[in-house]
């Protein structure tokens, strides 16, 4: 099995001069530096030879102290439990860093967000469009930089438009545009397809509408204890896991070991937004497909999920429990003690619901077969989550990067091989099932002691990457730590992230009548995210799809 | 032309269009466990659009501002071709009116779509039209089966020469087969089908002109529905005649409209909307069906 060190051995000796230096952060985790011009290359290597997920990356501003900014690329290998921040120094006057988006098309939206965040130029870029801002945002206008303020509303651009790709033969096709308001997708996202008949034959995409610049908020205005409660209101569905993502980098940054009951009880809130968050989803699809009584039923479930989370934290969302240096309530033992009835109560339930649901023939007619990605483009655009492992590719943070009290449970981390939504909604209905093993496993076996005790000291300028497993996959929040009791960079990639600019991918060749629940399928998560577009126009490609084995096991 | 009756059928027909709707989604809101809204709620709907503005597309045509009020005529004139509560239907010799009336009417929905402008209102159309193409002809053939069988023209129950069948039983089976496309739900609510198009051939009109569309439908559906009636006084027993017999006439339109509006519920909350191709092929083995009564009134009388 190769080690971290093994990877960084194996880069070393393939690019012998380009490793500038190896440092060691917190927790095994390392920041190897290279040179400007070699982050294409080592970046395809690491990512395509070396199979490392390309997990985030984020731009800092240094310009006052150091004169320069620097772009960090993040990957992280889950078999061997490694994340490796590769780190470029990009000097004042000459804002450019070559692009890997030629070579890893993964970096896309990541490279793009940081031309337009920080006026960082990725050189070679094929497809330098817009991604998060307005259309009537100025093009030098670098909301991330340190001299931005945020105080007053920023001159408009006249006549602004979004330049659409237009595919070369589209005269003799109809514009369908989905959104940017949808019935079926509640939140903005605005996807234009190309029909022929009703077969979409490009699909273009349009986000950004959602941007509130949180990153900078956090970074301007609020302090470390603080930011756990704007990061939690990121999503209105997983907003435990950005909290703990968050608190997960701060505690790492200042190698700060949370007391022990406190990691119980997070485990248990983040497995409690899971639960809540795939049934909701399951919800949502059968409606997609037109079958509402799936909606009312996966829904009646979810509700005594969300009395549960009452209970435990006295909100049905938003928990607000889990902040740096443990949660803000415990968990009376009278409380305890009715939660884990409710629990098993509550998986007798789902498990009926579930043999119910899945096996009904008109909803595997539609769910099998559509929405099809492949094992290796789920590889090369490194997708997350219930997405990942319905395409067979195996990851699952709280596993391979054991956090909290994971490791103290015993969990199973269900895997497809269909790569269609069927093989999707399977994965995720028993991801739910094992959420709530897991939530009855932690009230069974919650120790004792304190839940919260202050970080004494956070050290400047620490560079530090918090990963957890959410209901949509990991979500990684990259931090350096800062002077004045605030962050000084703090990058938030949530699940959706990574997930949606595959969905393109998924689109072409199916049908309008497809189109909801494929999207759907990826489970998205607009707000989250903000940030999109990619267009593809395979028009006409073949692809044997084998739905087959999906359904294996719920018989 | 039998006035009092028309007058009762078409008074009938406006009152419990939307009742029957409103049941329908109470009958599904009780299967998914839900309260669900009281059975006036479809009348409230109506009455509250009718308030409403009309909001059209740029560049609208004729066509579309008198199609719904159009739309509602057609409906409403299935009503005085046929026999509901009374033995007596409006007018003699509308089966075949009735069937044409069934036919057009699908299609207006199809032109109401295409004719809307809107991308999506175009794809529900032509969904609609491909639909009602694969579906109507399943209708003609059980109710031309049926008119046959009885051996007149006129939809109703005083030429009472129905007795049970092998013809009328098939028939009945293809009909109500039908009649869940018919009645424009999951899961052959394609057309439609909110979560892909948003409301299909709807989905460019406001305020009366969908008040008046929405009826149509309700007064469509329900005049569809009053025929399973027509094959149900067959289990009549020969002896009963005169007022026993208009009491159970009566009694069995409402089992008929009852017992339609029940299967088409259930068949709602029981399946996921079916693709296009899927609805195609499950129409292909109904037409086949109904083709069968078709051949069995002609060949076999023996069987009847």
């Amino acid at each position: 099995m190769k080690t971290d060190k093994n990877i960084v051995d194996e880069l070393k000796n393939r690019f012998p001069g380009g490793i500038l230096k190896v440092g060691e952060l917190r927790e095994g985790q390392l920041l190897v530096e290279l040179r400007r011009e070699d982050l294409p290359r080592v970046m395809e290597y690491a990512h395509n030879t070396l199979e490392g997920q390309f997990l985030t990356m984020a731009g800092a501003d240094y310009v006052d102290s150091l004169n320069r900014f620097i772009v960090d690329y993040v990957l992280g290998w889950y078999e061997q439990g490694a994340v490796i921040i590769f780190r470029a120094v990009v000097p004042r006057g000459d804002e450019s860093f070559p692009a890997s988006t030629p070579l890893i098309p993964v970096a896309d939206w990541y490279e793009r967000e940081v031309k337009e965040t920080l006026g960082l130029n990725p050189v070679g870029h094929p497809n330098p469009r817009k991604l998060l801002t307005s259309d009537d945002w100025p093009e030098d206008l670098f909301p991330m930089r340190k001299g931005f303020r945020n105080e007053a509303p920023p001159p408009v651009k006249a006549d602004a438009k979004f330049p659409f790709i237009e595919p070369e033969n589209a005269g003799s096709f109809n514009v369908v545009p989905y959104g940017p308001y949808h019935f079926a997708i509640h939140e903005p996202i605005y996807f234009r397809f190309h029909v022929d008949g009703e077969r979409i034959t490009a699909a273009d995409l349009r986000a950004g509408f959602n941007y509130r610049g949180l990153e900078k908020i956090a970074e301007t205005k609020m302090s470390y204890e603080t930011i756990p409660f704007v990061a939690e209101r990121i999503c209105g569905i997983c907003g435990s896991v950005h909290g703990e993502a968050y608190s997960q980098a701060l505690e790492r940054a200042a190698g700060f070991e949370t007391p022990e009951r406190a990691r119980w009880i997070r485990a248990m809130m983040l497995e409690i937004e899971r639960i809540h968050s795939h049934l909701l989803w399951l919800g949502v699809a059968t409606h997609m497909v037109g079958f509402d009584s799936g909606l009312m039923q996966f829904w009646r479930v979810r509700e005594r999920i969300m009395f549960l989370a009452e209970l435990l934290t006295g909100n049905r969302k938003q928990y607000g429990m889990i902040v740096p240096g443990g949660v803000r309530r415990d968990i009376r033992e009278d409380k305890r003690e009715k939660a884990l009835r409710e629990v098993s109560e509550i998986l007798a339930e789902y498990q009926e619901l579930l043999d119910a649901a899945l096996g009904l023939g008109t909803l595997q007619t539609r769910l099998r077969g559509v929405g099809y990605l492949s094992n290796e483009d789920a590889r090369r655009y490194s997708v997350m989550g219930p997405v990942a492992r319905a395409s067979g590719v195996n990851i699952d943070a709280r596993r391979d990067y054991p956090y909290e009290a994971y490791p103290h449970f015993e969990f199973e981390t269900p895997v497809q091989t269909g790569g269609d939504v069927l093989a999707r909604t399977v994965v995720r209905a028993y991801d739910t099932l094992e959420s709530i093993k897991i939530v009855k496993q932690a009230l069974e076996t919650l120790p004792d002691g304190p839940v919260h005790t202050p970080i004494d000291y956070i050290p400047p300028d620490v560079t530090s990457v918090g990963l957890v497993e959410g209901p949509r996959g990991t979500d990684v929040h990259y931090l350096i730590t800062g002077g004045e009791d605030t962050v000084y960079r703090w990058r938030v990639r949530a699940p959706t992230y990574a997930n949606l600019p595959v969905t393109p991918l998924m689109l072409v060749g199916e049908t309008l009548a497809d189109a909801t629940v494929v999207i759907g399928s990826v489970d998205p998560c607009i707000s989250c995210t903000e940030r999109m577009m990619v267009v593809d126009d395979r028009t006409g490609e073949e692809r044997v799809i084998s739905g087959q084995g999906s359904l294996e096991g719920i018989k | 032309m039998n006035l009092p009756v028309l007058a009762l059928n078409l008074a009938l027909a406006i009152a419990i269009a939307p009742l029957l709707d409103g049941l329908r989604r109470k009958i599904t809101a009780r299967l998914q466990n839900r309260v669900g809204p009281p059975l006036t709620q479809s009348w409230h709907d109506i009455i509250k659009l009718l308030r409403k503005e009309t909001v059209l597309p740029e560049g609208a045509g004729l066509m579309l501002r008198v199609l719904p009020a159009l739309m509602l005529m057609l409906s409403l004139a299935m009503f005085a071709m046929i026999a509901t509560v009374t033995v007596q239907s409006p007018m003699d010799e509308g089966g075949i009116i009735f069937i044409e009336l069934a036919v057009l009417s699908a299609f207006m929905f199809a032109i109401a779509g295409g004719m809307s402008g809107n991308p999506y209102g175009v794809v529900g159309g032509s969904r609609e039209a491909i639909l009602a193409t694969l579906v109507e002809p399943s209708i003609i053939v059980s109710l031309t089966a049926l008119l046959l069988f009885k051996g007149s023209l006129t939809l109703d129950d005083a030429s009472r020469s129905l007795a049970f069948g092998g013809t009328l039983v098939v028939a009945a089976v293809a009909y109500l087969l039908s009649l869940l496309v018919e009645s424009g739900r999951v899961p052959f609510d394609v057309a439609e089908a909110e979560s892909e198009l948003t409301g299909g051939y709807l989905i460019e009109f406001s305020g009366p002109p969908l008040a008046m569309l929405k009826l149509g439908q309700f007064i469509r559906a329900t005049a569809m529905y009053s025929v399973p009636k027509l094959f149900l006084t067959a289990l009549i027993p020969v002896g009963v005649t005169g007022d026993a017999f208009s009491i159970a006439v009566t009694a069995l339109y409402m089992v008929s409209i009852l017992l339609c509006t029940l299967l088409v519920s259930m068949a709602e909350s029981l399946n996921a909307r079916y693709r296009l191709l899927e609805a195609s092929k499950f129409y292909a083995v109904v037409l086949i069906f109904s083709l069968l009564a078709l051949v069995i009134a002609f060949y076999a009388p023996g069987w009847r």
